[in-house]
């Protein structure tokens, strides 16, 4: 069942049309950009707001073509085979940043229903695979299906924008700003649900200026500044590289941060560290431990 | 000073209270904070405030003036500001530059003020380089700013900021917030912000907490977290300092970071 798709980007560049960069000097959206990601991969694409990311990840599947360089799907060539791109775009699932925008039908189950059906996958089909999709997003089956998508909050939007991205069995995931308008439940979900997918062998890319959450949920970071890519590599090295943060207008993840000053205040707490619970279950035991004996 | 007094408020008869008897003063030049889960009525409170909704029951002033009180409509809507989470449906001009002209054309701006006033908006959010692009082609970040350039433009006496930086980077974040404040303190205008972000509301005065329509905390944010537990459990985000507070105090090192 695990995702088999590679997604392979070379010299990679686009820009939106003549007439725009010439009004803003703003160039190219990105420029020169190469990367591979292999299937099962958890990525993070961070940078600064507008430096690219959301014209990045519309390259996937092939909701933008590039203005030069390649851009391969499973070897497949998105700009010479067009007619692939309905394929692709099944095995390759975009949730955007506001996904109430892509809503249109009456019913939140006929919203979630329209790309399968458009795909003639049998009603029985569809909703199974709804129900198995609401079920890992914790929605209600019975109390939704008849809702209209619009009256619903923000993070109930977002779960169902998952949710109709999730019944087409797409190999990769990618989620633009995920994390914008949730609350905390909201994002403690999100996360509970990501996790989840590491189980399932699919891809999934995560673009997010919360650098808490991309710390605890990805291995590899790939960082764009100016439609460049300054950046392709573990989190690890990443989050510890503060000169690279300050120019991407980031900021080390609050958890590394606290685990940093810990340290330095002769607490030898884990480090690197990127989840709260972890170095919050650290200091429960050592205070148990130590500190009450002292007491 | 905004005054709300016993408001209660329904979307419809059948339905529950969005709002439950809400008593809240805000006084000029106070900054403020309100943090909800979602659906705990935050955005509903904020459009009662500038009289996009009116009081099912009890009173909503703005300076004054009785929000219910049509004729003053307009007035209130110049008092209060009021900033959205999409920027997509707020902004309506063709370029970056008119966005920002729009609300002051609207206010009656002489034309000479109104360019003076665009530049100065322009060069302070650094959208100068934007300038005659249609707002279409900006980033959702960029946007955001833009939104947020557009009413600081008006200089109202009260900017609701509903989620002003929920699409912007760390560095970005850090520039809208000081531009928050500066314009509270040079400016005189007041602030209220509705933000998921709990380290922001660090730096405000006064954070109020909503929980199904209620006022549940209302006090400094330094003691409102104080409360990490019971917040965890109407799901309020905590700064990750404050979860391990009670480890760092027995650690002795609270007040260390």
């Amino acid at each position: 069942m695990g995702g088999v798709l590679k997604i392979y980007l070379e010299d990679v560049s686009f820009r939106y049309t003549q007439g725009i960069e010439a009004f803003s000097g703003k160039g190219e959206a990105i420029q020169h950009i190469s990367f591979e990601i292999t299937p099962g991969e958890f990525v993070g694409i961070v940078g600064p707001s507008g430096s690219g990311k959301t014209t990045l990840i519309q390259h996937f599947n092939g909701l933008l073509l590039p203005t030069s360089g390649k851009v391969l799907i499973d070897g497949i060539d998105i700009v010479q085979r067009k007619k692939q791109l309905g394929k692709i775009r099944q095995k390759i699932g975009i949730i955007f940043q506001f996904p109430e925008f892509q809503f249109f039908e009456n019913t939140i189950y006929n919203e979630v229903a329209y790309g399968p059906r458009n795909l003639k996958i049998p009603e029985d089909v569809i909703q199974n695979r709804m129900r198995k999709a609401f079920h890992l997003l914790n929605i209600d089956f019975q109390e939704f299906k008849d809702r209209s998508p619009f009256q619903l909050s923000e993070g109930q939007k977002r779960r169902v924008a998952i949710a109709s991205i999730l019944v087409m069995q797409p190999d990769v995931l990618v989620f633009d700003e995920p994390t914008a308008g949730l609350d905390f439940q909201g994002v403690n979900r999100l996360k509970s649900f990501v996790k989840e997918l590491k189980h399932t062998g699919k891809t999934v890319i995560l673009v997010s200026h919360d650098m808490d959450f991309i710390a605890e949920m990805v291995d590899r970071v790939i960082c764009l500044k100016s439609g460049h890519v300054i950046f392709d590599g573990t989190k690890e090295k990443f989050f510890t590289d503060f000169q690279l943060l300050k120019a991407a207008n980031l900021k080390e993840p609050e958890v590394l941060r606290l685990a940093r000053l810990l340290q330095s205040k002769g607490v030898q707490s884990p480090f690197p560290v990127y989840d709260l619970s972890t170095l919050k279950a650290f200091l429960e035991h050592l205070v148990n431990t130590n500190f009450n004996k002292n007491n | 000073m905004i005054e709300v007094s016993h408001l209660k408020f329904s979307y419809s008869s059948t339905i529950p209270l969005v709002l439950n008897n809400i008593n809240l003063q805000i006084k000029n030049g106070e900054t403020i904070s309100i943090m909800g889960a979602n659906g705990s009525g935050k955005t509903t409170l904020s459009r009662c405030l500038n009289g996009l909704l009116w009081p099912t029951e009890g009173t909503v002033y703005v300076d004054g003036l009785n929000t219910k009180n049509t004729e003053e409509n307009l007035k209130i809507r110049a008092l209060v500001g009021m900033v959205f989470q999409n920027p997509d449906n707020q902004i309506v001009s063709t370029t970056v530059e008119r966005e920002i002209a729009f609300g002051l054309e609207n206010l009656g701006v002489p034309t000479p003020q109104m360019q003076q006033r665009v530049d100065e908006i322009l060069r302070q959010f650094d959208l100068e380089k934007y300038r005659r692009q249609s707002p279409h082609y900006l980033s959702g970040g960029e946007k955001q700013l833009l939104a947020l350039a557009a009413i600081f433009a008006m200089a109202p006496r009260y900017i609701i900021f509903d989620e002003p930086t929920s699409l912007l980077d760390p560095y970005s974040r850090e520039k809208i917030l000081d531009a928050i404040f500066g314009l509270q303190l040079e400016e005189g205008i007041t602030p209220i912000l509705i933000t998921q972000f709990p380290e922001e509301t660090l730096r405000t005065q006064r954070l109020i907490i909503l929980d199904s329509g209620k006022i549940v905390l209302d006090g400094k944010p330094t003691e409102v977290f104080e409360n990490a537990e019971y917040l965890d459990r109407i799901g309020i985000a905590v700064p990750p300092l404050f979860r391990l507070r009670p480890y760092l105090t027995k650690m002795n090192l609270w007040g260390a970071f």
